[in-house]
């Protein structure tokens, strides 16, 4: 049986691609292992040749030795000088108590002289046996950009003076080091515990794995609430298997079955690869439950707690699914659909897929369950019996779409009929002939009275008939009908009221994105987008600021995200936490996508990190706001932000990241840039300069000579996919296959799509396979098509670890036959 | 005031093609006013829009493609296809209800194989 202890688990993660983890495993390691294997493991860290890695596993070596009470092991390295002890990483890391004083001295008089490779041990004895004094030329070694040397000279000032970090903070949370950024929250934590978890969003919603890891690592300091909400967050779309342990370790380790049950909530409302690693997920959280007594019974844990969830949980997840039905992506939607077929027999579900066909908005999902609903056939919607006429349905829609001016008179008072007692198709179509044959004004109040009743199609065409025919009698209705769950006639309604008073459609707009329904909310948002942007950036930011779901603020995003600017940009930024950590995620992949949309843009996004306070121009809104300004609304009238604010240790990596674009971009194209976009930015609204730069760039594959194989400038390429993307693209950097937005190349630990040709078949579901220069494990869930040896193929997979033989061991999600 | 928006239309049969190419913003929006109303429609029964060469919609163009589709299923019961829809388009047409009124694939030719050529 396979080892899976804790420390061999951490023994494993010295192996990871991932230095964070690496770190982390050495740190851990330190504190909890014993054995001779780690030590061992742990030597040849120390021995090996990255410098940082060497350091932190020199110090982890003499903690544990400390801990097992060895005598301490000299190294190879200088001897002592005189009556002075030398200066080793060993005498640093593990002095004798007479070597403590001589040490002090040697350092204190000639810090300069200290070899680089000595001053992190340098640090961490002077954190254990330093005082304040020393902290100055600490301090100046916190420039240095090696972690290996940060982390230890933050550990040693947080120990002798605490104070003197708070300088050092915007510089230390902006490292391009995720461990330096957590050891940094960490230690502003103590300070500021609201900015730390700040800093720590930022980290967990990065695109790059490794900071989410190091998120995770540092999470376990703050308030489990808390960060339970941004882990769940996270789990809805995480793939990548570092990671997704990192969650289960943190969630596991302080089971609670709210968290067991809320994953079983997401696992039946996402794809199916990601709810069978969020299965493995919900498994362990449930042994850990049992473990600490939170269950007990026959059962097994998660069987326990699956029965748990049935009884008490479905009510209330059905009662979101209606929303999420409403907004969800088409896989996300098909998986629901999926799970509701399956469930469609307990009673709770039956009603609530029934309470579907009463929504517009997800009337179509009713339809398409409605067969395997229980005792279905009585559930067939009855057909009014009133109609005048006796043609069957068939004949009658045949007939009013035939009607012309010359038959008009002979039927009008038919379809009147047909308007007022049809069938919803027959009274659609009836309105329709309204509209286009008659001119009676009886047909006014008819329309109107259909407006009033819940079948789309009847109220969209009443609706286009009053529109066309008498505007002023929708006028009493817009609010109702901006508040219709069809969007259909919903967008209708938006155009009109904007036509018809640009400023109350607003108002009545906000007015539903402030109701506490959180449909009324979701449907505000959808009429938002309609109207010009504008009009309605405040609202939008104030609601985005209030709003605490996040399907509903995923909508405001979208609006943002679509109107992006460099201004926009600098007032998301400056939006602070709603009231869910889910949300406040949501909100800071929105900045970087937006920022990345501007920087490709090719806006010069680098500006100073903490700039003075000024007063903003008055914002070109359609009306003043008319209640006390929240702080969207007055964005520069706040305090002076703390240095170490996330909003501004956020501009200091920006400028990092575009500081490092303008040097991956070649001189003519800098060039270019400058004397082009730039300059426009300089003289016509940012808003204006998007626009056009979006344009330029989209054309750049035509503008470009084409070679003889057409390939789209990296620039280009990355524009279009990175102006819209969803949680998983905005997480690829790299080549992206056009249709299925999976990357093309090899990524640890992400989805990939490769193309090589199969070493060799193992058996049904295992095969080698190689891509480029890499070799492949590859095991698939379920059986493959045949293979043979030497065929090329196309792997879409995810790759997780590298084998002891280089070969890297791969989960097969599809194979395809290749090009020959 | 000029823009560098364009809208390419060309029939091929009974298929209309329109490509916006570049920010449908609210001067794309005119822009594609003037092209879209210049098209006759006779003959034409499928209208399909590729969005592979913009990425991008504010709300006013937004507003001014749904108003074309509004037209192009009301008057003329054509059938609407969208291909080459990045993700924020797709979220942001699934806002206003525009997911609804039309088809979606991944290519132009994957519109036609599963609808027939026309």
């Amino acid at each position: 049986m396979a080892d899976t202890s804790p420390e061999r688990q951490l023994l494993e993660q010295l192996r990871s691609e991932k230095r964070t983890l690496r770190v982390n495993a050495v740190v851990q390691l330190a504190k909890t292992a014993a054995s001779g294997e780690a030590l061992k493991a742990l030597q040849e860290l120390a021995d090996g040749s990255d410098r940082e890695l060497s350091f932190f596993a020199a110090q982890a070596i003499s903690r544990i030795r400390s801990r097992r009470g060895d005598a301490r092991a000299e190294g190879p390295e200088a001897p002592p000088t005189g009556s002075c002890p030398a200066i080793t990483r060993t005498s640093l890391l593990s002095p004798r108590r007479d070597e403590i004083e001589p040490l002090l001295s040697r350092i204190r008089s000639d810090p300069a002289s200290i070899p680089e490779e000595l001053q992190p041990p340098a640090a961490a004895f002077l954190g254990r046996y330093g005082s304040e004094g020393d902290v100055s030329f600490l301090a100046h070694w916190l420039g240095d950009g090696q972690s290996g040397l940060i982390i230890p000279v933050i550990e040693a000032i947080e120990a002798l003076a605490p104070h003197a970090l708070m300088a050092h903070f915007p510089m230390l949370l902006a490292s391009n080091h995720p461990i330096v950024r957590i050891r940094a929250i960490a230690a502003l934590r103590k300070v500021d515990e609201q900015e730390a978890e700040a800093h720590l969003s930022e980290l967990l919603a990065s695109r790059k794995s490794e900071e989410r890891i190091a998120g995770l690592s540092a999470a376990f300091a703050f308030p489990f609430p808390r960060i339970r909400e941004y882990v769940l967050s996270i789990l809805g779309d995480e793939q990548d298997p570092e990671v997704l342990h990192g969650c289960e370790t943190l969630l596991a380790s302080n089971p609670e079955i709210d968290t067991a049950l809320r994953i079983l909530d997401l696992i039946d409302t996402v794809p199916k690869p990601q709810a069978a690693r969020l299965s493995a997920i919900f498994k362990e959280i449930s042994v850990s439950a049992s473990a600490a007594g939170l269950i007990a019974g026959p059962d097994a844990p998660h069987e326990a707690i699956l029965k748990l969830w049935r009884r008490e949980r479905l009510r209330k997840f059905l009662a979101d699914l209606e929303i999420q039905i409403a907004v969800a992506s088409p896989t996300r939607r098909e998986a629901i659909e999926d799970w509701l077929a399956k469930n469609i027999q307990t009673p709770d579900v039956a009603a609530f897929v029934e309470k579907l066909a009463l929504n517009p908005a997800t009337e179509d999902v009713y339809r398409r369950l409605a067969d395997f609903l229980p005792h279905a056939a009585s559930l067939q919607p009855v057909k009014p019996e009133t109609a005048p006429s006796k043609l069957p349905e068939p004949e009658k829609l045949d007939l009013l779409g035939r009607l012309d001016a010359t038959t008009w008179e002979k039927h009008a008072p038919w379809v009147r009929d047909e308007a007022r007692f049809g069938s919803p198709a027959t009274r659609a179509l009836a309105f329709r002939c309204l509209m286009k044959l008659s001119r009676d004004a009886e047909d006014l109040p008819l329309a109107e009275s259909a407006l009033q009743q819940d079948e789309p199609a009847v109220q969209l065409a009443a609706f286009i008939l009053l529109e066309a025919r008498s505007p002023d009698r929708l006028v009493p209705r817009l609010s109702d009908l901006l508040a219709l769950p069809d969007p259909k006639i919903r967008g209708k309604a938006v155009r009109f009221a904007l036509k018809w008073d640009e400023r109350k459609a607003v108002e009545s707009i906000e007015k539903m994105l402030r109701s506490t329904d959180k449909t009324l909310r979701a449907q505000a948002v959808s009429c938002l987008i309609l109207v010009p942007f504008e009009k309605i950036r405040n609202i939008l930011l104030r609601a985005l600021e209030a709003e605490d779901h996040p399907a509903i603020a995923r909508r405001l995003i979208v609006v943002l995200l679509t109107n992006p600017s460099k201004e926009l940009l600098e007032r998301l930024d400056k939006i602070q936490a709603s009231s869910n950590p889910g949300v406040t995620m949501l909100i800071a992949q929105a900045r970087m996508d937006m920022f990345d949309t501007l920087l490709r843009l090719g806006i010069d996004m680098q500006q100073p990190a903490a700039p003075a306070p000024k007063r903003e121009e008055a914002s070109p809104e359609a009306a003043p706001p008319e209640k006390p300004q929240t702080a969207v609304d007055q964005p520069m009238q706040r305090e002076i932000p703390k240095p170490y604010a996330v909003s501004e240790v956020r501009q200091a990596i920006r400028n990092r990241q575009a500081e490092l674009r303008a040097q991956q971009k070649p001189p003519d194209a800098k060039n270019a840039e400058r004397e082009g976009l730039a300059g426009l930015v300089r003289r016509v609204p940012v808003p204006l300069v998007a626009a056009l730069a979006v344009i330029l760039l989209a054309l750049l594959p035509i503008l470009l000579p084409r070679s003889t194989e057409p390939r789209v400038p990296e620039t280009s390429r990355k524009a279009s996919s990175k102006t819209g993307r969803g949680q998983d693209e905005r997480r690829a950097e790299e080549k992206v296959d056009r249709l299925t937005g999976i990357p093309t190349e090899f990524r640890m630990g992400r989805p990939c799509k490769l193309t090589g040709r199969v070493l060799k078949t193992i058996d049904k579901k295992t095969f080698l396979f190689e891509s480029e220069t890499r070799q492949y494990r590859c095991v698939a869930p379920a059986s493959l098509p045949m293979l043979l040896d030497g065929e090329q193929i196309v792997v879409e997979m995810l790759p997780y670890r590298t084998l002891p033989n280089g070969a890297i061991a791969a989960e097969v999600m599809k194979v395809t036959a290749g090009k020959q | 005031m000029t823009t560098n928006f364009a809208c390419r239309t060309r029939k091929d049969g009974a298929w209309l093609i329109i490509t916006p190419v570049g920010y449908l913003n609210d001067q794309g929006g005119t822009v594609m006013n003037d092209v879209i109303g210049a098209i006759d429609l006779a003959g034409i029964t499928t209208v399909l829009f590729d969005f592979g060469e913009c990425t991008l919609a504010n709300s006013q163009g937004i507003a001014c493609l749904l108003d074309h589709c509004d037209r192009f299923a009301e008057e003329f019961q054509l059938k609407l296809v969208f291909c080459r829809l990045s993700p924020l388009l797709r979220e942001a047409f699934s806002l206003v209800g525009l997911m609804e009124m039309v088809s979606t694939f991944g290519t132009e030719q994957e519109a036609r194989s599963a609808l027939g050529h026309g």
